[in-house]
């Protein structure tokens, strides 16, 4: 069970409003390791959001650190769609979350929620590569700035950026590893 | 509200705010009009002290914007177009301004208490003896009334109050000053300066003069202004008051003497003129939000709105007998419009220094002054540029969004350090010319009645002729000082070569010695209209390559100073 709460402040027509999206709690399934998004968010319907988080983590997976869903991509994507994302953007990526639903028909044999995690691994690495091969699929734009939109929101969350400096308070061009990470370690959230 | 001041101020940006300033610590009762909203400082609409994952939209300017036509020029910027820091960026289809379709002009404007004081870059350069003998020497626009001298003590007076930090890096085009204690250079812009010095004396690498407190004196804490943090979220307003700006500075500054008056929402639309007396009286206003009009009357109007601002507001105080705007004899108001421009620079590797790092986020760059002053065979170009950039930060792997592979193999390869790496951007001199020029629109009107601004400007062969040796001088520099892997570029010179990329533009209301052939005398006061006085970048004539706002700065304190000595001795 994983629970995704954020708050943000959204820039609407010069005005800042806060809005609190909705929690989303998801179940993983034994067999497939996917978790299983139960509710709706402000944008994408559960089965939508259960896609868009597992495509996320598959792309940016935890390792030793934290992974998309670490970061809450997906919940944040979803906000986005109201407050970043024109109409066509929205049709884009409703889209090309049903094509990748239907390569894994296509490629893979079963639907997308059926297939194990490596299957799934190795679905999207296959659209990957061929999102940025000369073949140019017709998902290839909308997964490209799908997957754009992913590792933005990923590297500016806090789970990426465990080692931000919010207030250096100074400038030091020449240090050894040993005095950056004693620095940084000192000034940074975690420190 | 008393609606009569000793001094109008029109602006509160750079210029309005050190107008304000001077004027009310010498005990004139002084009026700044602004036309953007009211801020505060520290104000609910910075951001700088969020973290980058609060920033609305992953700082992404909503799609909508785009649809709209919204922030057109912004989004040209491309770094500029953040949700953290947009709204104090002018949204150009709320606010129209005009330019042939073939030759874009960007004019970024900032419409709020503090104006563009607080997006500004905080460059802070002394222009030299050769920048104001420029004009004289190659004949090109108008010759400067003034030279180093007339400014060097009022240099020295604003740099003091603003807090500059630099090195006193004896280049004589490059003039010192009393600067805060300088910014430290990372051990790979250490490197290719002090390889300059043996391998290039004549091209010196300095750390960047920059209005960010690098230390505090009691003229700054005395105001609430805290040192800098190296935060570089400088563009966001800044809680600390840790960088120059209107609202942290030279506005409280002025609002303690008890002299000063502020309204906002007031949009300046011209000049009011006494045409038996040939004085200014005062100035029209449409309230931003009602539209209402209303007259504010004054001994002395200082327009610091603006390089084309104040032009905008000078051609459009015309009447039967000025049909082409106030203090415009000569017919020359709007021309000599210039700008820095770019397009040209280079990057390299610099080897070694593998096991070394970095801390904080330095809030300037390196800077090379020019070193084109007089002209060499080698090129047939006058004038020259200079060169803005650095290597603060050791670079890091970043990540593949852009481009394929997914997975934790890719993760893994984010973040990790690279070899430090310079990189050098051409500020290039364009000539002052007679023709580029600002206009008020025949037919177009903004929101509030005001004629559209109609920019026509932009680089000609001599600027063409730049671009290709800037980036050739840029590689030969970064090889010269020790980098390998070195590339350089420049854009095709043949294309439009768009001014106001660099927001430095200025001209317009040139100062002069003849009447016949400039707007303003050495006071920055209107030839014709003795109480009339323009400070701010329209009364450039010509550009330089360093950043001129502390040059704005310098020349308004100076100008009050001699506005303030006519007013009491009753000549004003």
């Amino acid at each position: 069970m994983s629970d995704h709460k954020f708050t943000r402040r959204i820039f609407l027509s010069g005005a800042v409003v806060t809005v609190t999206a909705l929690s989303l709690t998801g179940c993983t399934e034994p067999k497939t390791q996917l978790v299983k998004i139960e509710q709706a968010g402000a944008f994408f319907n559960p089965d939508d959001l259960t896609l868009l988080n597992d495509i996320a983590e598959i792309m940016i997976p935890r390792t030793g650190t934290p992974g998309a869903a670490d970061a809450q991509v997906a919940a944040v994507i979803d906000a986005m769609m109201m407050t970043w994302a024109n109409g066509a953007t929205r049709d884009l990526f409703s889209n090309t979350l049903q094509k990748i639903e239907l390569m894994a028909e296509t490629l893979k044999g079963k639907p997308y929620s059926s297939l194990t995690l490596k299957q799934r691994q190795s679905l999207i690495s296959e659209i990957d590569v061929r999102a940025f091969s000369d073949e140019v699929p017709d998902y290839a734009e909308g997964y490209k700035r799908l997957k754009d939109l992913i590792f933005r929101v990923f590297y500016s969350s806090e789970a990426a950026n465990a080692d931000y400096v919010p207030i250096p308070g100074q400038y030091r061009g020449n240090l050894t590893l040993d005095e950056y990470e004693s620095l940084t370690e000192a000034y940074s959230y975690g420190g | 509200m008393a609606d009569e001041f000793d001094v109008i101020v029109v602006g509160s940006g750079v210029t309005g705010g050190w107008a304000a300033k001077e004027f009310c610590e010498k005990g004139f009762k002084t009026l700044v009009l602004e036309r953007g909203r009211h801020l505060d400082h520290p104000d609910p609409e910075y951001t700088d002290m969020l973290a980058p994952w609060e920033a609305e939209n992953a700082g992404l300017m909503p799609e909508s914007f785009e649809d709209a036509g919204r922030y057109s020029m912004l989004r040209k910027k491309g770094r500029l177009y953040k949700s953290q820091w947009a709204r104090f960026f002018v949204d150009d289809k709320e606010y129209p301004y005009s330019f042939p379709k073939d030759r874009p002009f960007m004019w970024t404007r900032g419409y709020q208490l503090g104006g563009r004081s607080i997006t500004w870059g905080r460059q802070s350069y002394r222009w030299s003896a050769k920048d104001f003998e420029a004009n004289a020497k190659d004949g090109n626009g108008v010759p400067w009334p003034i030279g180093y001298d007339d400014l060097a003590p009022w240099y020295d007076y604003v740099e003091a109050f603003a807090g500059i930090s630099g090195a006193k890096d004896d280049v004589e085009t490059l003039p010192n000053g009393d600067f805060l204690k300088p910014w430290e250079m990372s051990c790979a812009e250490q490197f290719v300066s002090d390889n300059l010095k043996k391998n290039r004396p004549d091209r010196p690498m300095v750390i960047g003069r920059c209005a960010n407190l690098s230390e505090v004196r009691p003229i700054h804490t005395e105001l609430g202004r805290g040192p800098c943090q190296a935060r570089n979220m400088c563009k966001q307003g800044c809680s600390f008051g840790a960088y120059f700006c209107s609202l942290s500075s030279t506005l409280p500054a002025a609002e303690r003497t008890g002299n000063l008056t502020i309204v906002t929402d007031a949009i300046v639309t011209s000049v009011l003129y006494d045409d038996k007396k040939g004085r200014a009286t005062g100035v029209s206003v449409v309230d931003r939000k009602t539209k209402c009009l209303r007259k504010y009357k004054a001994k002395v109007v200082f327009l610091c709105a603006s390089a084309l601002g104040s032009v905008q507001v000078m051609l459009n105080s015309r009447s039967d007998a000025r049909p082409k705007g106030i203090a415009n004899s000569s017919g020359l108001l709007g021309c000599y419009i210039m700008d820095h421009f770019g397009g040209a620079g280079a990057t390299g590797v610099v080897p070694g220094f593998e096991d070394r790092y970095s801390f904080g986020r330095r809030p300037t760059g390196i800077y090379m002054p020019s070193f084109r002053h007089e002209k060499a065979d080698d090129v047939d170009f006058v004038r020259g540029y200079g060169y803005q950039g650095g290597g603060s930060t050791r670079p890091r792997t970043s990540h593949t969004g852009k481009k394929v592979g997914i997975g934790a193999a890719v993760k893994e390869h984010v973040g990790k350090a690279l070899p430090w790496r310079m990189r050098l951007i051409m500020y290039g001199e364009m000539l002052p010319y007679i023709d580029n020029r600002a206009s008020l629109h025949p037919v177009k009107t903004d929101d509030w009645g005001m004629p559209l601004l109609h920019i026509d400007a932009y680089g000609r062969d001599n600027e063409k002729k730049m671009l290709v040796q800037a980036a050739k001088d840029a590689e030969d520099i970064l090889i010269a000082g020790g980098c390998i892997n070195v590339k350089s570029s420049h854009v095709n010179p043949e294309n439009h070569i768009e001014l106001g990329s660099r927001t430095h533009e200025m001209g317009g209301a040139c100062m002069g010695s003849d009447p016949k052939n400039s707007v303003l005398n050495k006071w920055c006061q209107a030839h014709d209209v003795p109480n009339l006085f323009v400070t701010d970048g329209a009364s450039m004539s010509s550009c330089s390559t360093q950043n001129p706002s502390l040059t704005y700065m310098a020349l308004t304190a100076r100008a009050t100073d001699h506005a303030a000595k006519l007013l009491k001795e009753g000549v004003l």
